[in-house]
């Protein structure tokens, strides 16, 4: 079930009826329906996978117990490996298991032998590096003594399965989210008209933008052997405002739709594209996923403290890793490797951390300096992108390099003119430039429409609304699935 | 709990009063487009259609039927002009998604006398059953959301093109595409050739992986038996093999000898290897619009031929009798 769907559309509000008409008396009831919507929401899918989500459940939960109730450290940690190795393993034999198979065999063969490997036919549980790095997170703090074990099964189970969250994020923590599942909830009228407008706004991000982006990468990154110069790197930003609208409009759907239940999520985009450096753009950047790996990866292994080596070491431990989570293919390491070059520079010369506040705070423009920072950093990102995108690491370098042949030739620009011509006219650019805009003015909330009803009069804000509401019928692009399922 | 039941109250009333002007603005456009008496034919109301075309036709009419392929490909005017000696009238009833079975079954269940019926064939054909409801798989989903969907696109005006195609495109008004003085659809919609082309591209892979064997012969038997029924009322049926760009070609030619096996028609013309004017055969974006359907020049060129072509058929057995 998709969020930009007429099942969700049908889903969503009879699940709120229910919730705050129905079971509003008793919080376990609450979170019982939330529980079985959940799973209702992810069996639509495939019901079998379902049975995987509850036993990963059930195992964190009696894990973080026994890591409660352990009296030595050695049994603490046994408990411990048990949780990790048991979620890891299912996560490796369902994503890694073919790549590293066909990795095997590809090595043996290099060396002049043949090795016929295994290979499984199956196919990715949707959620599962998502729902899995939910019950570690919670094991993880438990160990740490950072939280006390749940002991309501059926809290815990929403926390880890709670539909707006649960196939692609955010990332929650139990510290955050598991509190909130134990408490009382009352309607809160702001609060779910905040929902609501976030809502709107994640479908505008996913319908009109990502939608209408991926048409025009799609075509670039299909037939890039067709294209050079100015059409490719254009692919390559088209496919930026994809993944940008896509998933971000997916988290703020995820957010939305939890605030109509009375939770606050953990916020996953900060306007990464507004970043003066790298490491503000992973700052703002799927922040759930960052910030997990900060916690219980990054930080444990030394994070930035120690010899130039150690911090080079953690830097691309860290980044190959993230670039692995998100999948089985040397495409995204390249991609993370990358963005590790990227960032090192700054990491070693303790830059990392230069710009925390918001561009241009308090000001309508962004300085020159700003803007040309902002439009680097965007640019190391578009560049990035290419090798997540890319089908192949061999389809990412001849991307890379048709995109510098003849880059500054004339037929380049004629070539990326025509195109644009042909495949979108006006109405993507404005489309695009419309947005930009409402998310640079918006850039200091925690989503850009979040203060809307502070700023504008209700005739100018309803009109807004009513706008992006055509827009969704109207300008929208053919239908694509969430890039962040697949992970 | 009495604060927090109001306060939902208060938001659902809200939530609702959003779609109150969405609902209006609705509500108008269906009571004025019924005002002003606009005929509400939904894409797959084909009886609807043919009351509207065939209400035209009489016995020197040519008909065309089939897919958008004959839709697009076939000019009516470029037709007529080269059967001229024979008064003939060529009416283009093809459409995106139809085999034309279901405009035959018209004629023969209300007896229409015509000069004849061009229909287009494909071993595809077999899929299409008029866009309609048969074709859905049965899941509860689908009864509902396409069912429904069906169902609203018959009744309401705004589901589908019906009053912008009424003001726009003039005769015929229901088609999906506009018109030129040719009688022929403007195609100049969805970008370059190449995106066309990568949309027909993922259609045929699509069909050629589904292909289904027994599909073909209920559509090639459905077809033969229409084809006596209208020889019963002296209206022969022609079928002609459209011509697509050599890739997509590719894509389909492995089914081609089955249907052509399968296939009694009176005639039948073959255009798989048309003969373009320049002989280059992979140069498919001159001659085609996405690979699939002609482009305009060309479709002149393919009508002049296959009416030259019909033209021969009708002497050969006019010279028998």
């Amino acid at each position: 079930m998709l969020f930009n769907s007429i099942d969700f559309a049908l889903f969503l509000p009879l699940v709120f009826l229910l919730y705050w008409y129905g079971v509003q008396r008793s919080l376990k009831l609450q979170n019982l329906l939330l529980l079985a919507a959940s799973y209702f929401f992810y069996s639509c899918w495939d019901w079998r996978f379902l049975f995987l989500l509850v036993f990963s459940t059930i195992l964190d939960y009696y894990t973080g117990i026994k890591i409660n109730d352990a009296s030595g450290k050695r049994q603490r940690k046994t408990w411990l490996l048990i949780s990790v190795i048991t979620n890891l393993g299912f996560l490796g034999v369902f994503k890694y298991y073919n790549f590293f198979a066909a990795s095997f065999a590809s090595a043996i063969g290099m060396l002049g032998f043949k090795a016929d490997v295994a290979t499984l036919e199956v196919i990715l549980p949707v959620g599962i590096s998502f729902y899995t790095f939910h019950g570690l997170s919670y094991v993880f703090d438990i160990y740490n003594r950072k939280i006390e074990p749940s002991r309501n099964f059926i809290s815990y189970s929403l926390f880890v399965s709670f539909f707006p969250l649960l196939v692609a994020g955010p990332i929650e923590r139990a510290t955050h989210l598991l509190p909130q599942m134990e408490k009382p909830r009352t309607f809160n009228y702001s609060q779910a008209v905040d929902g609501l407008r976030q809502i709107l706004w994640g479908l505008f991000k996913k319908i009109v933008i990502a939608d209408n982006c991926a048409e025009i990468a799609n075509q670039v990154f299909d037939h890039s052997s067709s294209y050079s110069g100015v059409t490719l790197i254009l692919g390559g930003v088209f496919f930026a405002f994809q993944i940008y609208g896509d998933f971000s409009g997916y988290s703020d759907i995820a957010l939305g739709t939890a605030r109509l239940f009375g939770f606050e999520l953990l916020r996953n985009f900060a306007f990464p594209y507004f970043s003066r450096d790298i490491a503000e753009f992973w700052r703002r950047w799927h922040i759930s996923l960052s910030s997990w790996f900060r916690d219980y990866l990054y930080i444990p292994l030394g994070g930035n403290k120690g010899s130039v080596m150690r911090k080079v070491r953690n830097v691309f431990i860290i980044f190959l890793v993230s670039g692995f989570w998100h999948g089985a293919n040397w495409t995204f390491i390249a991609w993370g490797a990358l963005n590790a070059l990227y960032i090192l520079p700054l990491v070693i010369a303790g830059k990392n951390r230069s710009n925390i506040e918001t561009v241009a705070q308090g000001r309508v423009l962004p300085s020159l300096k700003e803007f040309s920072q902002m439009l680097l950093t965007f640019g190391l990102a578009v560049f990035a992108w290419i090798f997540f995108r890319a089908e192949s690491l061999t389809h990412a370098l001849q991307y890379v390099k048709n995109m510098f042949t003849g880059l500054f030739a004339r037929s380049s620009y004629n070539e990326a003119l025509h195109f644009m011509q042909h495949t979108m006219g006006y109405t993507i650019p404005l489309l695009l430039l419309v947005f930009v805009l409402t998310e640079w003015s918006g850039r200091e909330q925690k989503y850009a429409l979040e203060r809307m009803a502070l700023k504008y009069p209700r005739f100018l804000r309803w009109t807004f609304y009513y706008s992006i509401a055509a827009a969704l019928f109207f300008l929208g692009g053919s239908e694509q699935q969430f890039i962040y399922f697949q992970f | 709990m009495k604060t927090a039941d109001k306060t939902t109250g208060y938001f659902l009333r809200r939530v609702l009063g959003f779609f109150v002007l969405p609902l209006l603005l609705f509500g108008a456009t269906e009571t004025v487009a019924r005002m002003l008496h606009i005929p509400k034919i939904s894409h797959n109301n084909i009886d609807a259609k043919a009351q509207q075309v065939l209400a035209q036709a009489d016995e020197q009419t040519l008909l065309i039927v089939g897919d958008s392929r004959l839709e697009w490909g076939l000019l009516p005017l470029a037709m007529e002009e080269n059967l001229r000696g024979e008064n003939i009238r060529v009416l283009n009833m093809a459409m995106p998604g139809s085999n034309g079975l279901d405009v035959m079954q018209y004629i023969v269940r209300h007896k229409i006398k015509l000069k004849g019926i061009v229909a287009g064939v494909s071993p595809f054909f077999g899929r299409y059953a008029n866009h309609g409801v048969e074709r859905i798989k049965l899941s509860l989903r689908n009864c509902i959301y396409e069912n429904g969907h069906y169902q609203a696109k018959q009744v309401f005006y705004c589901m589908d093109n019906s009053i912008a195609n009424f003001y726009e495109n003039g005769y015929p008004y229901f088609k999906s595409h506009f018109y030129d003085e040719q009688g022929g659809a403007v195609v100049d919609a969805y970008g370059g050739y190449e995106k066309r082309y990568m949309f027909q591209q993922t259609m045929y892979k699509k069909w050629n992986a589904e292909f289904s064997p027994g599909k073909l012969t209920v559509y090639t038997n459905a077809l033969n038996k229409l084809a006596d029924s209208l020889q019963q009322l002296q209206v022969p049926v022609y079928a002609v093999y459209m011509p697509v760009s050599s890739k997509l070609f590719a894509l389909e030619k492995d089914f081609k000898t089955t249907l052509e096996q399968q296939l009694q028609v009176e005639s039948y013309s073959d255009y798989s290897g048309f003969v373009y004017s320049d002989s280059t055969l992979l140069h498919d974006s001159v001659y085609f619009y996405d690979g699939s359907h002609l482009s305009h020049t060309y479709a002149k060129k393919f009508s002049a031929i296959l009416a030259g072509h019909i033209r021969e058929i009708r002497k050969q057995q006019a010279n028998r009798k």
